[in-house]
């Protein structure tokens, strides 16, 4: 019984050992989606695309941000700048190279451009069935949306970070390490995609369901946007003059052509970058079929957008009331005529319906929920007596629709940050209306700096009036700009750049390409109380540290920036 | 079933055997580790590589807030990663760094072991650069120049236009700005240290001593110059009047009204001009009485060259505006 008991036992034993070799798990895997095969279909691939979207709209982008972008800067004070936390410590200039949320931002961003490069690498990989034109233009738009936000998250890290790793946009286990490529060619690499999305998008789309997706004109404004990232103000240069002609081309109405745009050398076939982007091949055209060469005009965009506070369909925004100019960034001013792009959170955001929508990181306004606000005395100094101070409310101040903000005496919010009690999200932790992320007044102030950097101070003070006559309209001031020197145009157009995108996340980056981050900052936290800006230092914190892990990971490959 | 049961048993032995720690006890601490630099400019990155043996390596880096004597008073290191770290001073001074490497019994971590390293860097402050130096004067911000390694110049108009008016511009009375890289440096305007709040007679030159924190001098000069003007000007008998463009103060129109008879290509430009200033039409010098072409699209300028040094000079731009 023993022998019999133990034979049984190791029998068992090298039975279940030597079945566990068997090769069970090498089948063919049948009806289920792989990176192999998923990619074969526009729609398909429009899936691929709504998942490079849904990073804007994560709370773990949104959060970074508003803290970069805004709490960092001079416009307001943070509820949470105590040096024991890693938010405080940001904002103090006082962290180390460890700090999570600067780790945040690098994760956040990379984790969009992971996505966009699922879309580009693969969509060579989509069959159509049809040889209709209008195939492969869907097909294009969705290579331009991909185009587009990847160059945006790369701008994300650019400016927080100076040149970054480019990541292959075909991963592998070899090539994990990617050391870091100098600005110039971070830069390079942008704009490339930009000016492609340029010749890829649509002004705008027919489809409502497609409303707020990347447009030609988003893709310009960032590329406008990029261009003046490389330039030094007072230093005459190419790329003032590249700025200048994109402003002409956008506002101004000036034609160009598709190789203009891309900077077409004649290096690459053609006929091969038409296919290589998805424009039908010739061979394949019919005479009805429009054939893009590299003289081929681009759309124009002048006409397309406008500084006049209307809704989507033309109508004023709030009847054309005072509330107007606050009313394009409520539910009523989703893709109205001054906004370009926009992050889509509105429920049901993804076109499904269902309680998708994440982002939770721009609703910040309801007590308790307050992360920044202003003082009068920073509001002084932002908007002195112009009118959109008005659009800042005190505590137990009133919103346009009503509601009475109980938010500790003191302080100011900004009515940019309030979602109408109409517009409130159905679920809680959402978002109930859309964050702005290009605008046209920047294009226009964009080029009226590049005009004065060129020294076409007129006209720069002709858009910056432009801008300025917009304001006026919402309590029928005359005040204008006035005419004076190269520094004296461009303080004002800084000065009308700090009002019109006051608690808009972009002021931070603002200064840092203006070269005064150190300037304003520093003094800014000299006349605080706690200090805070005032341990910036020059020539070291316009870049923030690469994170220590990806430092760490890549054993030293990844060099961190100079002063860390 | 004995046999069964003995390697049944044999089997949990070796399960948990399997699961000791052969290095129960903590291993000696060795701090070391080698520094890229221990003399360095302020912001310039200070990189330690930990050479040693630790389960744990702090570094107090001796500045405000880590400084290794003041541990117990909230003063904080930073944890060390993967044996890199980098950092960087602010300010300038000597700053004590300590190395702290720390091993422990991975038994609930007990049985702490240190060991530490030490030793100073200085990072010295020689910033004497002048970046940029201007004056704002509404509606301008004037630029001055540096022509050589010393001296700077300053263009001013004599009046500038505000609001489609012509105003006196008053250089005796006029702040500066200084933009030097470095908080620790100092500035001393004429021996009198520099104050941003103080007013300075912009009709006159300056001394300027820079001094950095490490107690290095650089000397300047700042010069300003006015753009020049005709002190008279006509062609033929038109005399020609003056107008001032808002947004180019070195840009003067003169505006005549031609009589008849005056040969266009041939039109006589009598002037007189202040000392040390010259007419020049595409770079070739004008006198009073010489005939220019009114047609021709020639550039005109006047150039005022400082007697004292002739790297220092001030353009006017010149437009002609004439009307018959």
């Amino acid at each position: 019984m023993k022998k019999i008991l133990f034979s049984l036992s190791l029998a068992c034993v090298l039975l279940l050992t030597a079945t566990s070799c068997e090769d069970f798990l090498d089948k063919e895997i049948t009806g289920n989606a792989t990176d192999e095969n998923y990619y074969d279909t526009q729609y398909k691939m429009q899936s691929a695309l709504d998942a490079v979207y849904d990073v804007l709209q994560s709370d773990s982008y949104n959060d970074q941000e508003w803290r970069f972008g805004e709490a960092l800067a001079d416009n307001i004070i943070g509820t949470d700048e105590g040096l024991s936390s890693q938010m405080g410590q940001l904002v103090n200039f006082r962290f180390n190279t460890s700090n999570t949320i600067i780790l945040s931002r690098w994760t956040v961003n990379y984790r969009g451009i992971h996505r966009a490069n699922q879309v580009i690498a693969n969509i060579h990989r989509v069959n159509i069935s049809t040889t209709q034109y209008s195939a492969y233009q869907g097909v294009r738009y969705i290579l331009g949306q991909a185009k587009f936000l990847r160059a945006l998250y790369y701008f994300n890290l650019v400016k927080t970070f100076g040149g970054v790793p480019i990541r292959p946009e075909e991963e592998s286990v070899e090539g994990l390490v990617v050391p870091r490529s100098s600005l110039e060619e971070c830069y390079a690499y942008i704009e490339k995609d930009l000016r492609e999305a340029a010749i890829l998008l649509p002004t705008g789309y027919s489809a409502t369901t497609d409303v707020g997706k990347a447009t030609k004109g988003a893709a310009v404004a960032l590329l406008m946007k990029v261009i003046m990232y490389q330039t030094t103000p007072g230093v005459p240069s190419e790329k003032w003059q590249q700025l200048k002609r994109m402003g002409e081309y956008f506002v101004g109405g000036a034609p160009m052509t598709l190789g203009e745009m891309l900077q077409y050398d004649g290096s690459e076939n053609w006929e091969q970058l038409r296919q290589r982007l998805w424009f039908k091949p010739q061979s394949l055209n019919t005479e009805s079929d429009p054939y893009e060469t590299a003289d081929t005009k681009l759309e124009p965009l002048a006409g397309v957008y406008s500084l006049e506070y209307k809704d989507y369909y033309g109508a004023p925004l709030n009847n054309g009331s005072k509330w107007a100019y606050v009313y394009q960034w409520y539910g009523d001013g989703e893709f109205c005529k001054g906004s370009i792009f926009e992050v889509v959170f509105n429920e049901s955001a993804d076109g499904t319906g269902g309680d998708t929508n994440e982002g939770a990181g721009i609703e910040f306004f309801d007590v308790g929920t307050v992360k920044m606000f202003a003082t009068d005395e920073i509001l002084t100094s932002i908007f002195g007596t112009d009118v959109r101070r008005d659009f800042c409310i005190h505590h137990q101040g009133n919103t346009p629709d009503g509601e009475i903000w109980q938010g500790g005496e003191g302080r100011y919010v900004s009515l940019k940050w309030y979602t109408p009690r109409k517009d409130k999200p159905k679920y809680a932790g959402d978002n109930g209306r859309n964050f702005r992320l290009l605008r046209y007044v920047d294009v226009v102030l964009m080029y009226a700096e590049a005009l004065n950097e060129c020294d076409e101070r007129e006209k720069a003070l002709d858009m910056l009036n432009m801008c300025k006559a917009q304001v006026n309209s919402i309590n029928n001031s005359t005040k204008l700009y006035v005419a004076g020197g190269y520094g004296y145009i461009r303080d004002q157009i800084w000065q009308e750049r700090r009002m019109e995108f006051a608690f808009e996340w972009d002021r931070y980056f603002d200064l840092v390409r203006q070269h005064r981050a150190a300037k304003v900052i520093k003094t800014y936290g000299a006349n605080r109380a706690n200090r805070r800006g005032y341990y910036f230092r020059e020539g070291v914190n316009e870049l923030f540290p690469i994170p220590q892990t990806e430092i760490d990971v890549s054993n030293g490959v990844v060099e961190q920036n100079p002063g860390y | 079933m004995k046999k069964l049961f003995t390697i049944l048993i044999a089997s949990a032995a070796m399960v948990l055997i399997s699961c000791n720690d052969d290095e129960f006890a903590a291993r000696t601490p060795v701090a070391s580790v080698t520094v890229n630099e221990t003399a360095l400019e302020i912001n310039q990155s200070m990189i330690i590589h930990f050479t040693g043996v630790a389960d744990q390596v702090v570094i107090y880096t001796g500045d405000e807030g880590h400084d290794y004597a003041l541990r117990e008073q909230s003063n904080t290191g930073f944890v060390v990663n993967k044996g890199l770290f980098s950092y960087s001073y602010p300010v300038p001074g000597t700053f004590h760094v300590v190395c702290i490497a720390t091993t422990y019994d991975t038994f609930l971590g007990s049985n702490l072991q240190t060991d530490t390293y030490e030793f100073d860097v200085t990072v010295s402050d020689d910033v004497t650069e002048i970046r940029q130096l201007y004056s704002s004067i509404t509606p301008n911000v004037y630029f001055a120049t540096l022509v050589d390694d010393v001296n700077w110049v300053l263009r001013l108009p004599t009046k500038q236009v505000y609001n489609n008016k012509e105003l006196n511009l008053n250089a005796t009375r006029q702040r500066l700005t200084f933009d030097i890289a470095s908080d620790s440096t100092k500035v001393f305007i004429d021996d009198e240290p520099f104050a941003t709040k103080n007013y300075y007679n912009l009709t006159l030159s300056h001394t300027i001593r820079v001094e950095a924190y490490s107690g290095s001098v650089r000397n300047y000069m700042l010069h300003t110059l006015f753009y020049p003007e005709f002190s008279s000007i006509s062609i033929g008998e038109a005399k020609g009047a003056l107008s001032r463009n808002a947004y180019y103060q070195d840009l003067l129109t003169y505006t005549f009204e031609l009589p008849e008879g005056v040969d266009r290509h041939a039109a006589p430009l009598t002037f007189t001009l202040p000392d040390n200033t010259s007419l020049m039409a595409n770079g070739k010098k004008l006198s009073s009485g010489d005939k220019v072409d009114l047609d021709a699209k020639d550039t005109y300028t006047l150039l005022l060259t400082s007697s004292e040094n002739s790297l220092i000079t001030a353009t006017s731009r010149l437009v002609f505006n004439v009307k018959e």
